[in-house]
């Protein structure tokens, strides 16, 4: 009986559904439509000259010309023209004098001055006698010609910075 | 009449004799080994007249001096600028490089590395061993306890003949690694250098050749280049294709652009060919490395003055048409 009914009422539906004709749907907005042209855009770089302004330069520019030497923070510019020496200390990329002081291991203090150029062993002499009142013992010192490099022993960057601006260097 | 009428000499002395007699031509000044070789002619042996190439003076014209600020203490390097277009050198003009690049200091324990690293970084090992697992033939027991034979428990084992290898090499092992690009960039210059050093540096007009060229035997003759390897490096806007189509079957001469530039390749070949206009652009690039800020995080190109870059883009107010891209969705 239940099951008569059922079919009674399919059958009524379908027949209701058959009849009617579904109307389309409004168009609601162009991108749920592909029968219609597609959308045109454009992409503007004009803002980009405000990002312009504020990009940073790749390279490390040169110092500015200051009006007396030491400046405030005790940095002193090379001289325009390369001393009269045997010998020729350049400057690191970042306009600083090429002295580190390193601490090797099991307590060792040491000084390194690079990028020497020309007789090493002839500044080598002179830092030696350089160093020689601040050290208890011979100032011990090792050229390394392959690195162009002198090694001290103890730390001795401040005495050495200072005999080097006097130079020029 | 007397039998023997040498004098007695001991052994010892009779050799230093010998030895003193034999290499007493070593010490006169006109003296060249036989085994000496000069860019792979032996006078000796060639029989070829060695031209003199003339000293550079002040007064000679400078067709190209350096884009970058030389260092105080360091001379712009001077050499004759030679013509692929000319049969014999003519020694007009001169061209300016840079100590950076051609007189850096010649360190060859980071020349070694940067060789090494150019030929290891890139190999991989295929070898690969079979362990006792890997054998194939099963876990069967050889044989039970018995009189008079050795404890077996698998015939597989790396003691036993046609057995696995237990610490053998175990698949594909790449050598892969990477070097501080300062080093690498060192090695470049110091190879650069030693070509220099030793006169294995031509610098050349220009790569771009016409049809009308004399003949290319006739100008390695005359330049005593016969058999010696060179290799050119040009810049990318030059159009090298009537060269390539010399060149082509050639065994000793190479061409390069420059962003190929390497250790390897300078070292591998006699003759260093340089040609002028791709000069500009290496020392550009050399002493922007030199003199860059590090990088803070990775490498990037977001800078006003990149190498090779372009990021000062005009912006022209008066066309009202809008810049950048325009697409379809």
């Amino acid at each position: 009986m239940r099951i008569q009914q059922v079919f009674r009422i399919c059958n009524s539906c379908r027949h209701i559904l058959k009849s009617k004709v579904i109307q389309p749907l409004p168009q609601v907005s162009q991108a749920l439509s592909y029968t219609t042209e597609p959308t045109r855009y454009t992409v503007s770089y004009e803002d980009f000259k405000h990002v312009q302004d504020i990009l940073p330069p790749s390279r490390i520019p040169e110092p500015p010309t200051h009006d007396s030497y030491p400046t405030p923070s005790g940095w002193v510019a090379p001289s325009e023209e390369a001393p009269d020496l045997p010998y020729f200390i350049s400057r690191t990329k970042f306009h600083v004098l090429p002295i580190v002081e390193k601490e090797k291991p099991r307590d060792q203090p040491v000084t390194v001055v690079f990028y020497i150029d020309g007789d090493i062993w002839a500044l080598e002499k002179e830092l030696k006698e350089l160093i020689r009142p601040y050290v208890e013992f011979d100032p011990a010192t090792r050229v390394h010609e392959v690195t162009r490099s002198i090694i001290l022993k103890g730390h001795h960057a401040q005495v050495i910075e200072k005999f080097l601006y006097a130079k020029g260097f | 009449m007397k039998l023997c009428s040498r004098k007695f000499v001991s052994p010892a002395r009779f050799l230093l004799q010998s030895i003193q007699n034999r290499n007493s031509h070593v010490n006169s000044e006109d003296f060249i080994p036989p085994n000496l070789v000069m860019a792979k002619i032996n006078p000796l042996l060639h029989n070829v007249t060695i031209q003199e190439v003339p000293k550079i003076s002040d007064k000679i014209l400078v067709s190209r001096h350096c884009v970058e600020k030389v260092p105080k203490h360091k001379n712009a390097i001077s050499v004759w600028l030679d013509n692929l277009m000319h049969a014999r050198p003519q020694y007009n003009s001169v061209v300016q490089l840079h100590p950076v690049l051609f007189d850096a200091h010649p360190r060859m324990d980071i020349l070694h590395s940067v060789v090494r690293w150019q030929q290891e970084y890139r190999e991989v090992d295929y070898s690969w061993s079979r362990t006792r697992a890997e054998i194939g033939r099963g876990k069967k027991k050889p044989w039970h306890k018995r009189d008079w034979k050795s404890k077996t428990w698998s015939s597989n084992s790396p003691l036993w003949m046609k057995g696995g290898i237990s610490q053998g090499p175990r698949g594909p092992r790449a050598s892969f690694y990477e070097l501080n690009p300062n080093t690498l960039l060192d090695g470049l210059l110091i190879a650069l250098s030693i070509k220099h050093i030793q006169n294995d540096l031509i610098i050349i007009e220009s790569a771009q050749i016409s049809q009308d060229m004399p003949n290319f035997d006739e100008y390695l003759e005359n330049r005593n280049l016969s058999e010696t390897s060179m290799l050119l490096v040009h810049a990318e806007n030059e159009n090298i294709s009537y060269l390539e189509q010399l060149v082509e079957d050639s065994k000793f001469f190479n061409i390069l652009p420059l962003y190929g530039l390497n250790v390897c390749s300078i070292l591998k070949h006699d003759k260093l060919v340089l040609s002028r206009y791709m000069l500009d652009e290496l020392e550009h690039k050399v002493l922007w490395h030199k003199t860059r800020y590090p990088w803070l995080g990775s490498p990037h190109n977001f800078y006003l003055d990149m190498p090779g870059q372009d990021n000062a883009q005009s912006v022209d107010t008066d066309n009202p048409e809008p810049i950048g891209e325009t697409g379809h969705m």
